[in-house]
C-alpha cells in the first residue's frame, strides 16, 4: 500500500474474540514467578505494575487479588518522612508512583488509611513557579508529572491545594503548532503526552483552551491501515495507544473520527491465545501494561463484557462515581 | 548463591566498573552469546548473555545488602562499583542513579574529575540502552547543579551523546529532548549556527524521522527570537525559506509522512504569524496524489 512502510499486517487467523478468562488467568499468574529476572529487574516500576494488574482485573469484573496483600505492598512503598510513594520498597518517592499508589488505594477502598495531608504536601511541594511539576526531589520536569499531580490531588479531593492556574499555563506552553503536546516546551508531540495534557486540562476544567479539531486531527492521524494506533508519525502501531489516543479523543468528544471496527480488530489480534494477555502488537510478547490498555481501549470502544472505564483517570467509572469526581469531558457536538 | 560464584561475580563487577570508568571513548556495549563474561576489544565492550543476567541479579542483591550497612571505606567502594555497573545493566532503575547523585553531593569543589566521570558513565549507559531517559536526566542534573563542568568541550560531548543515541535508536524521544535542552541552556549564536547547519544534514539523511524536523523547527524559533525584534521581514524570510526547502524535499520524497507533518507544522506556524506561504505551497504540491497529499490539502491552516 503506497505511503505506508511502517505498519503491521493482521493475519487471517489472528484472535478475533475477547479472551476474558485467559486474561484473568494471565494477570493472576503474573506475580507468581517473583524470582524471574524480568520480575526482579522491573522493581523500578512495581507500584505502576500492580496498578496495571489490579485495574485490568477490575475491568474484567474480577476481585481475586487479596486486598490486604495489595495494601501491605503499597504501604511498603510509602516514605513517611517525605509523604510520597516510590515504585517499591527501596525506591525514592516519585509522583509517578504516588499516583499509582493512590489509584490502588482507591480501588481497594483504603484511601482513608493514608495520611492525606502528607501525600498532598509531597505533591504540592514539587510544583515550580512556572506551574510545572518536578517528578521528585531531583528536578526533572515533564507534563506527565502535571497529570500525576492533578490526578493524585483530585482523587484525594485536594486539587486546589496546588496552583491549578499556573499548572494549566505550563501545560499550554507544551502545546505545539500541530495542536498536540510534548513533555516540555518545544518537545515533539507524542500521544502519551497528549493524554497527560488533555487529562490535566480535563481535571482543571479547562478543555475549552484546546483547539479541539486540530488536536483531534493529529490524534486520528495516528491510525494506520491495520487499524492500530501509533504515538507519533512513522512509528509502528502499539496497543497502548488504544488508550492514550482513544481516551484523549473520548475526553474531547471526537472518538467518532476514528475507524472503530478496525481498531477493535487490531487490539483483539494482539492477544495471545495460549497465555492470555495483550502485547504491543500481534505476535509479540504479552505483558500487564499492554493488557490493561488493550482492555481499557476495548472498554472505551463499548465492549459489554468489560466494566466501564473512566477516560481521564483510567479507573473503573463506578469507582470514580463513588468518589464523587466530576471530570470534564466534551460531547461530540462541542 | 554459592560463595565461589559470589567471588567471581564481585571480580567481574570490579572489572566492569574499571572498564566503564577508565576506557576512553567506549564505542559500544553489546550482549553476545559467549563463554567469556567480558570482552573489551578496541573500545568495543561485549558482555556474555549469561553474565548480563546473573551479574544484574547479583549486583542488585549485593547493593541492597550493602546499602543497609554502616558507611566505611570498603562498603562505600563496593557500592560505588555496584552502582556503576548497575546503571549500565539496569539503567531504567533510578535507585542507582539517585545513589550516584548523592555521592556527587558529597564531592568537594575541587573534585570535578568525579563529576566528569558521572557524565562519562551516563554516556556509557546509553551505549547498551540508547532508549532510556535516566542517563539524560542524570546529565541534566549534573550540568544544572555543577556549572564548573560546563565548557565548549562538555557541550560538544553532550551533543555527540545525543547524536549517537539518536542513530542507535530511531525516533529517540529522549535524545532530542536533551539536545534541545543543551541548546536552550547553553545558548550562543555560534552554537545555534552550527546546530542549524547540522540539523539540515541530519534531516536530509533521516527523512523518516520527524524528531529531527521538530528539533530544527525549534532552532528556527530560537533563531527568530534572537533576531532584530524590528525585523519582521527577516523572520518571515527564515520561515518562507524553510517552507520552500521542505517542499523541495516533499517533491523528491512524496511518500514520506514525516516531511508532510513538518510541512504542516510550518504552515500552522506561518498562518498563526501572518506569514503567507500556504497558496504557493499548495500550488507546488498540486500534482502529488497520495494519501498524505490528500489529507494535507484538506487541512485548514
Amino acid at each position: 500500500m503506497s505511503g505506508f512502510h511502517k505498519d503491521v499486517i493482521l493475519k487471517d487467523d489472528a484472535p478475533s474474540q475477547l479472551l476474558l478468562a485467559k486474561h484473568r488467568d494471565f494477570i493472576l499468574g503474573y506475580a507468581k514467578n517473583q524470582s524471574s529476572y524480568e520480575y526482579v529487574m522491573s522493581e523500578w516500576l512495581r507500584a505502576s505494575g500492580v496498578y496495571w494488574c489490579l485495574t485490568a482485573l477490575k475491568l474484567l469484573n474480577n476481585s481475586d487479588l487479596k486486598e490486604d496483600d495489595l495494601f501491605e505492598f503499597i504501604m511498603s512503598c510509602y516514605n513517611d518522612e517525605k509523604g510520597g510513594f516510590g515504585a517499591s520498597e527501596n525506591h525514592d518517592p516519585h509522583l509517578l508512583y504516588t499516583l499509582s499508589a493512590v489509584q490502588i488505594l482507591a480501588m481497594i477502598d483504603r484511601l482513608d488509611s493514608v495520611d492525606r495531608d502528607k501525600v498532598v504536601k509531597f505533591v504540592v511541594h514539587l510544583q515550580q513557579t512556572d506551574g510545572s511539576f518536578w517528578g521528585d526531589e531531583w528536578g526533572e520536569v515533564d507534563t506527565r508529572f502535571t497529570f500525576c499531580a492533578f490526578a493524585t490531588l483530585v482523587i484525594l479531593d485536594r486539587l486546589h491545594d496546588c496552583d491549578v492556574k499556573t499548572g494549566v499555563q505550563f501545560v499550554l506552553q507544551c502545546k505545539n503548532f500541530d495542536g498536540a503536546f510534548g513533555c516540555v516546551p518545544g518537545s515533539e508531540s507524542h500521544a502519551g503526552q497528549v493524554f497527560c495534557c488533555v487529562g490535566a486540562l480535563s481535571i482543571a476544567n479547562k478543555l475549552h483552551l484546546l483547539d479541539i479539531d486540530q488536536l483531534a486531527w493529529w490524534l486520528c492521524e495516528r491510525q494506520l491501515p491495520s487499524g492500530g494506533l501509533n504515538g507519533r508519525p512513522e512509528k509502528l502501531p502499539d496497543v497502548c495507544y488504544s488508550w492514550w489516543v482513544l481516551s484523549a479523543l473520548k475526553i474531547i468528544g471526537r472518538t467518532h473520527w476514528l475507524d472503530k471496527p478496525s481498531l477493535i480488530k487490531f487490539i483483539l489480534a494482539s492477544q495471545d491465545e495460549e497465555t492470555g494477555g495483550f502485547a504491543d502488537r500481534p505476535g509479540d510478547m504479552v505483558d500487564p501494561f499492554h493488557t490493561l490498555f488493550g482492555l481499557a481501549g476495548l472498554s472505551l470502544l463499548g465492549d459489554q463484557h468489560l466494566a466501564k472505564v473512566n477516560p481521564v483517570l483510567c479507573l473503573p467509572q463506578s469507582l470514580v462515581d463513588d468518589l464523587g469526581l466530576k471530570l470534564e469531558t466534551l460531547s461530540p457536538n462541542s | 548463591m554459592a560463595n565461589d560464584d559470589n567471588v567471581d561475580h564481585l571480580r567481574t563487577v570490579e572489572r566492569l566498573s574499571n572498564i566503564l570508568k577508565i576506557t576512553p571513548n567506549l564505542k559500544s556495549i553489546s550482549i553476545i552469546q559467549h563463554d567469556e563474561p567480558l570482552i573489551l576489544e578496541e573500545q568495543h565492550l561485549a558482555l556474555s548473555k549469561k553474565t548480563f543476567k546473573e551479574l544484574g541479579l547479583f549486583s542488585r542483591q549485593t547493593f541492597l545488602k550493602f546499602i543497609k550497612k554502616e558507611s566505611s571505606p570498603s562498603r562505600d567502594s563496593t557500592l560505588d562499583e555496584l552502582s556503576t555497573v548497575l546503571i549500565v545493566l539496569n539503567p531504567d532503575d533510578n535507585k542507582y542513579w539517585n545513589y550516584r547523585k548523592r555521592l556527587c553531593q558529597k564531592c568537594s569543589k575541587n573534585q570535578t574529575d568525579k563529576l566528569f566521570l558521572e557524565l562519562k558513565l551516563s554516556s556509557c549507559s546509553l551505549k547498551l540502552k540508547p532508549k532510556c531517559s535516566e542517563p539524560f536526566i542524570h546529565a541534566r542534573w549534573l550540568l544544572t547543579n555543577y556549572r564548573e563542568i560546563v565548557s565548549e568541550q562538555t557541550i560538544f560531548s553532550q551533543l555527540k551523546m545525543c547524536e549517537d543515541s539518536a542513530e542507535h535508536y530511531k525516533h529517540n524521544y529522549y535524545s532530542w529532548i536533551h539536545r534541545l535542552w543543551v541548546i536552550k541552556t547553553f545558548f550562543s549564536t555560534k552554537l545555534l549556527e552550527k546546530e542549524l547547519e547540522w540539523s539540515k544534514g541530519w534531516m536530509e539523511s533521516h527523512i523518516s524521522q520527524f524528531c529531527g524536523m521538530n528539533y530544527r523547527f525549534n532552532l528556527l524559533l530560537i533563531s527568530s527570537a534572537h533576531q532584530n525584534p524590528d525585523s519582521d521581514v527577516q523572520k518571515c524570510k527564515t520561515f518562507v525559506n524553510e517552507v520552500s526547502y521542505v517542499v523541495d524535499l516533499v517533491l523528491f520524497y512524496p511518500e514520506t509522512e514525516s516531511l508532510w507533518c513538518y510541512l504542516g507544522l510550518l504552515l500552522s506556524y506561518c498562518s498563526t504569524n501572518q506569514i503567507e506561504c500556504r497558496d504557493n505551497t499548495l500550488f507546488r504540491v498540486r500534482s502529488i496524489d497520495n494519501r498524505f497529499a490528500k489529507r494535507f490539502k484538506e487541512r485548514k491552516f
